[in-house]
């Protein structure tokens, strides 16, 4: 059983390792990305030369990025910075699951960072993609 | 050495409260689907998802 407490620049740890529950990817998952982001392209909804579509290789950014709401309250935070690999295409019908690591913490203008760096894998424990993200924590 | 030169034409996208919820989620108390709470943590309105701009 989780014990949830809520995100604070001080109770964060580097070093802490967070892990996602699994995803399974649906071709809804697919269309509803498409909307938000306006990318239609045939290669996420009709075929691809990697045979059959395949989705948008940031559809599971949102994966990594919640892991930390898998032992924190997270009311707020802002996106400062992002880095993707994207390593294999992302199929629909693959299970995914992210880990990351949080690799650093630091105050910067009287504001407080967070530094993680992730995996995101298939069912295989094949990488999909790898990326590292600083975000700005919200102090009361 | 080989330089790159072409330049990559603009891309205009509309952003919509409805595109948000649909990358981020609704949920209360976020500051990107939840109107009051983005306001108690001063912005005018909630915020797109910065990642959205990377699709």
């Amino acid at each position: 059983m989780i014990q949830f407490k809520k995100l604070t620049y001080e109770a964060l740890e580097v070093g802490e390792e967070f892990v996602s529950d699994e995803h399974l990817v649906t071709p809804e998952d697919v269309e509803t990305y498409a909307f938000a982001v306006e990318d239609h392209h045939p290669w996420f909804l009709e075929d691809s030369p990697f045979g059959g579509p395949i989705a948008h290789p940031t559809l599971l950014g949102n994966q990594a990025l919640r892991m930390r709401h898998g032992r924190y309250i997270v009311h707020a935070g802002l996106h400062a910075k992002m880095d993707f690999e994207f390593l294999e295409p992302i199929r629909p019908g693959v299970r995914t699951r992210s880990r990351g690591k949080v690799v650093d913490k630091y105050e910067r203008r009287g504001k407080p960072y967070m530094v993680t760096e992730f995996v995101t894998e298939d069912e295989n424990g094949t990488p999909l993609v790898r990326g590292r993200f600083t975000q700005m924590l919200f102090r009361d | 050495m080989e330089t790159m030169t072409d330049t990559l034409p603009s891309l205009v996208k509309e952003i919509s409260q409805r595109k948000i919820d649909a990358y981020s989620v609704v949920r209360p108390r976020s500051i990107h689907t939840d109107e009051s709470w983005a306001r108690a943590k001063g912005f005018r309105a909630p915020l797109a998802q910065a990642m959205m701009s990377t699709a």
